[in-house]
């Protein structure tokens, strides 16, 4: 029976290679059952490559990602997806001709596990509910970035990795994305991987931070802890880690 | 082996001229993005004009240079009242304005001219040498020569000029599209002028020996699309070296098969290549994004 | 039901109906939508029965390009890809159909052999085909629908070659006389449209059509959540050359002699750009772009020359994409949806 602490997704010693470019060199990462872990680091560091040789977009040239301990890197972003690998996109990929609810109801048709949220109780739980049925012409731009994880989260998905959930989000909008992300959190154990910039919702979100400088893992550990690191304070001065007045609880 | 010879020959200077009219798409790809359907309607429109100098009693070099001036006025006009507008709208409707404005030259065409062929004057029918069975006329030496000069200049401008990097960047990067603004537009409408007089120039070879009605020249373009198809849009070289294959594949199907058999050859070898290298035998990949 | 929930109810209806309207799909406008359908057959033959025997004939060929046209539609619709073939699949049908019909086939069968080779010769050249995209499906399809003329000469111990085929006169389907203009074939045709039609629609609505949208406008999304991407755009495809075999079918049944000239790639050109003018996910706007082909040409004979007609659509093109995208079928709708509110709106004033 799989614990608290179980290594649901991984990458071990990942190089990644475009050319002549080294976009991760060594990179190790864990994410466990239950756990928001947040991927931080600036522009061009390499969360982006990260999460898109965990999720099978790209095979690294070296080092293998791990899924419940089995090596899956020959194992197609596809297959890995129907295996439980859940992601969002940076930019929203959505059908324009679907409704909000039929964007999220054509992914929850791919539904593996019984578990997994239904498509109104996900509207709900990430406040689409308004924008059901409605285009995403027509939706605000946050509400679309909430869409785009009730859509992942209806697949019942064993990690979930979300790629800047809060880029382009206004202050109203990133407050809803923390709650309906702590929501979410409440009745489930899925293993979460944030990307993101704003230090505040990263603080409020995730236990634990992994900070990518360059293509390598600068520092890793309890999100306090890392945040007050010097090493990494002082590889964000003067970065665009901008701090921005969330309210939200302590992270669980 | 003397068919075959011809077959060889022939081919190889068909598909220069494959290649002289794929020049015309390719230029429009490489800055825009999309292949116009109306250039054998152009060419075929420029052609009609010469062939009124001609009727006028002109000598041959002002037919010629009417007719690719008319080209490139005729493909500046279309480029920018119509099509380049459209292009805000999306590549496929960008497509379609092309098919409605070929459709309607077509039409007029018809209208003028009738469906009746009319004979083209040539760059010279006298025979210049012969290879193997083969005469090579005057017509066919000038083809090639325009053929190699079309393209040096072609990839030069491309290459090494500002406005054909320019060009080039502005299909290849969005971004750089929305940069460069209005001088994108003006590039675009530029490329246009300059396919649409290499349309012409590709009709003064095709006209002569095929003949000049509404629909000539789009018949020949179809091997002229494959040819580009199958070289790769991004390359110059590729479609000369596609163009010869395509003609002198076609003549050999024909001569050892069935003449019947070419265009459904074609259309294999096209689909055979897509699927294989989808941006053409000699064509660059681009960056794959997620 | 208190004020304040019929203007919720009111609003909620507005935006699912605006929504259908955009998108040209969806539960809100099914309804109405079928009624067009049924509307635009029942209006088709009963122009059709009641006028000469010229516009019969024009009209039964309508049937046979609104198919088509719906044969465009769904890939155009489906999956945003130009599809310039559907004049191959015609030849096909046709061809099958007559053959069919020669070896003493009933009419039932020799149509059901027409779709059924259609689609599977559609089924093999999809294969290749859906690994292009935009331009180069639109060249690869101009390329099919070229060579098939000159293919059907090839294949002249089949086909007869361009000395033609004839089909056997006398065809009729239970009872029912076929053939040209008579009152059987336009009735005939139109049935077997609808069929095809609202099966489609029905296709479309279900969650197969959800997927199928999916694909098109978001491929990259959903081959990361699972989907096989490759077969939702074969099957699609697949459907398309089974509806185009259909019409093929129908155009033998019509014309009753087929040759290779009668296939040219023009016409797949000219079949592309009626159902983008009429509106790719419009069922009953297909009938509109068959109708269009098929009675504007020979209509106007006796105006313009016939090979000016080219000018017409050319023209009629240009302003459909100059005056913006949704074709002529979306037009026609939010009119009757315009209309539709008025009243209403005026009972709750």
């Amino acid at each position: 029976m799989p614990d608290e602490n179980t290594v649901m997704l991984a990458a071990r010693a990942v190089d990644m290679r475009f050319g002549g470019v080294k976009a991760l060199s060594g990179v190790e990462i864990e994410l466990r059952r239950g756990i928001t872990t947040g991927l931080i680091g600036p522009n061009g560091s390499g969360k982006s490559t990260l999460i898109n040789v965990l999720t099978g977009v790209y095979r690294q040239t070296s080092g293998a990602v791990e899924f419940l301990g089995e090596d899956i890197s020959r194992v197609s972003a596809r297959s890995r997806a129907l295996r439980g690998l859940g992601r969002t996109f940076q930019h929203p990929q959505v059908a324009r001709s679907l409704t909000v609810r039929e964007n999220i109801a054509v992914a929850a048709e791919l539904r593996r596990h019984d578990d997994a949220m239904g498509v109104d109780d996900a509207l709900v739980v990430f406040g689409c509910s308004e924008y059901a049925d409605q285009l995403p012409p027509q939706v605000p731009y946050g509400v679309l970035k909430l869409m785009e994880i009730a859509r992942a989260v209806v697949c019942g998905p064993r990690v979930l990795l979300l790629d800047e959930p809060a880029a382009g989000l206004n202050h109203d909008e990133r407050r809803e994305l923390v709650e309906s992300l702590q929501r979410f959190r409440n009745t489930h154990d899925t293993a979460v991987c944030l990307i993101e910039h704003d230090v505040a919702l990263v603080r409020a979100l995730c236990s634990e931070l992994v900070v990518l400088e360059s293509g390598r893992v600068l520092g890793r550990g309890p999100t306090a802890d890392v945040l007050q690191d010097p090493r990494v304070r002082a590889a964000y001065l003067g970065d665009d880690m901008a701090e921005s007045n969330v309210e939200a609880g302590d992270p669980s | 082996m003397e068919i075959l010879q011809l077959a060889v020959f022939g081919g190889l200077i068909i598909g220069v001229v494959y290649a002289l009219a794929g020049a015309s798409m390719v230029v429009l790809y490489r800055t825009s993005g999309y292949v116009s359907f109306a250039q054998g309607d152009i060419a075929a429109a420029s052609l009609f004009v010469g062939l009124i100098l001609n009727n006028m009693g002109m000598p041959y070099l002002v037919v010629a240079a009417g007719t690719i001036l008319t080209g490139a006025i005729l493909g500046g006009l279309i480029g920018s009242f119509i099509v380049v507008p459209l292009e805000r709208l999306g590549a496929v409707t960008a497509v379609l304005a092309t098919i409605a404005v070929g459709m309607i030259i077509q039409g007029g065409e018809m209208l003028v001219f009738g469906a009746e062929p009319k004979a083209f004057p040539s760059a010279g029918d006298a025979t210049v040498f012969t290879l193997g069975a083969l005469d090579v006329s005057v017509a066919d030496v000038v083809s090639v020569v325009t053929c190699a000069l079309v393209f040096a200049i072609l990839g030069l401008a491309f290459g090494k000029t500002s406005t054909g990097i320019a060009m080039r960047a502005v299909n290849d990067s969005p971004d750089a599209a929305q940069i460069l603004g209005v001088r994108a537009a003006q590039l675009r409408r530029r490329s246009w002028v300059v396919s649409g007089a290499l349309a012409g120039v590709a009709g003064l070879f095709i006209a002569p020996t095929f003949g000049l009605t509404p629909f000539s020249v789009n018949a020949f373009l179809i091997f002229a699309f494959c040819a580009v198809v199958v070289g790769g849009f991004e390359s110059i070289v590729g479609a000369l070296v596609a163009g010869i294959g395509v003609g002198v594949i076609s003549n050999l199907v024909a001569v050892y098969f069935d003449v019947n058999l070419v265009n459904i050859s074609v259309y294999i070898i096209l689909l055979l290549v897509l699927l294989v290298r989808p941006h053409g035998l000699f064509g660059r990949r681009p960056l794959e994004r997620v | 039901m208190s004020a304040t929930t019929s203007v919720v109810d009111r609003q909620l209806l507005r935006s699912r109906t605006n929504a259908g309207l955009e998108a040209g799909r969806g539960r809100a406008l099914l309804g109405m939508r079928v009624v067009l359908v049924l509307i635009a057959v029942v209006a088709a033959v009963s122009v059709g029965l009641g006028s000469t025997s010229g516009l019969r004939y024009a009209l039964a060929m309508g049937a046979v390009y609104a198919l088509a046209a719906l044969a465009n539609g769904v890939v155009m619709g489906g999956l945003g890809e130009i599809s310039l073939s559907t004049s191959a699949w015609l030849a096909v049908g046709a061809y099958v159909c007559g053959l069919a019909l020669e070896a003493g086939w009933a009419v039932g069968w020799a149509i059901l052999a027409s779709i059924v080779v259609t689609a599977i010769i559609g089924f093999v050249v999809a294969i290749p085909t859906v690994r292009l995209r935009g331009i180069f499906t639109a060249l690869a399809t101009f390329v099919l629908a070229w060579a098939v003329p000159q293919s059907i000469i090839y294949l002249e111990p089949i086909t007869g070659g361009s000395h033609g085929l004839s089909l056997p006169t006398g065809n009729t389907v239970l009872g029912l006389p076929l053939g040209g203009s008579s009152p059987g074939q336009l009735i005939f045709s139109y049935i077997c449209f609808t069929i095809a039609g609202l099966v489609t629609l029905a296709l479309a609505e279900s969650r197969i059509g959800r997927r199928v949208v999916w694909v098109g406008e978001s491929e990259s999304a959903a081959a990361v959540f699972g989907v096989k991407v490759t077969w939702v755009k074969v099957a699609v495809w697949t459907w398309s050359a089974a509806v185009a075999g259909l019409g093929g079918a129908l155009f033998a049944l019509t014309v009753g002699f087929l040759s290779p000239d009668q296939f040219p790639a023009t016409l797949g050109i000219n079949l592309f750009v009626v159902a983008v003018i009429a509106g790719s996910r419009s069922i009953w706007g297909a009938v509109l772009a068959g109708v269009l082909l098929a009675v504007v040409p020979t209509q106007l004979q006796s105006f313009i020359p016939s090979s000016a007609t080219g000018i017409i659509f050319g023209v009629i093109l240009l302003l459909a994409l100059l005056t913006g995208a949704g074709g002529l079928a979306k037009r026609v709708e939010w009119l009757i949806l315009a209309a539709w509110r008025a009243v209403r709106g005026g009972r709750h004033a």
